[in-house]
């Protein structure tokens, strides 16, 4: 699963990452492996914000926001 | 009336938007414009060297179009100009143009001051000041945030 990164994680873990991830990974999982426990950064899928349930297909890019600087 | 926002990753002339602005809005009586400028200190005076605005590829653009069409239905205004810059931005540059033009000057005072309000607290962007003593992520302020708010009861989610 293609992980993306912007902000500050970006330079933490790069733009990309390519994770493993098991079947049926829930954004928590996910969390949980790259160890972002921080409720500040958000997950989006395509143009969506989703929650720690949400189960992204292993083809889908997985984002992760850290929170919104404003213009 | 339109509503019209920009992305920009070079350096751009107010000017010749507010030109721009003016062409488009020939039967109105009424333009204000706002231009954000890079300053050349932090909040805390560490001197800065530059002004990153990471940008998102698809939702920043969409974010812009958003609050500029919100500003074109909560006022009484005929045209909505935002450019906003991306990328790197030097001390002195414009970092943002917020304009609107109106029948009248009221509704185009507060359009442009809900535009910059909202701009400051709900574009996508992520900011970086990048300077001698180092780099810093910075977030949307308290006083940012009070000053979106203050638009909640004019302008309902």
């Amino acid at each position: 699963m293609r992980i993306l990164f912007f902000g500050r994680l970006a330079e933490s873990f790069g733009r990309t990452v390519e994770l493993d991830a098991p079947d049926g990974a829930t954004i928590a999982t996910l969390r949980t492996l790259l160890a972002l426990p921080d409720p500040a950064v958000r997950a989006c899928v395509g143009e969506a914000i989703v929650g720690d349930d949400f189960a992204p297909e292993s083809e889908d890019e997985v984002e992760f926001w850290p929170r919104v600087s404003g213009g | 009336m339109s509503a019209t926002a920009r992305l920009e990753p070079s350096p751009f002339d107010p000017s010749r938007e507010l030109s721009a602005l003016a062409a488009a809005a020939p039967g109105d009586g009424a333009i204000v414009s706002f231009v954000g400028l890079m300053r050349g200190a932090s909040a805390t005076g560490d001197p800065l060297d530059r002004l990153f605005l990471e940008h998102h590829p698809r939702l920043t653009a969409a974010s812009l179009d958003a609050i500029s069409r919100d500003a074109l239905d909560n006022f009484d205004v005929t045209h909505i100009r935002v450019v906003h810059r991306c990328g790197g931005v030097a001390p002195g540059e414009p970092i943002v143009l917020a304009a609107a033009s109106a029948p009248h000057r009221r509704a185009a005072f507060d359009a442009a001051d809900y535009l910059m309000d909202r701009l400051k607290t709900d574009a996508l962007f992520w900011k970086r000041e990048d300077g001698p003593a180092g780099s810093r992520w910075i977030e949307p302020t308290d006083t940012d945030r009070a000053d979106a708010a203050r638009w909640s009861q004019t302008c309902p989610e």
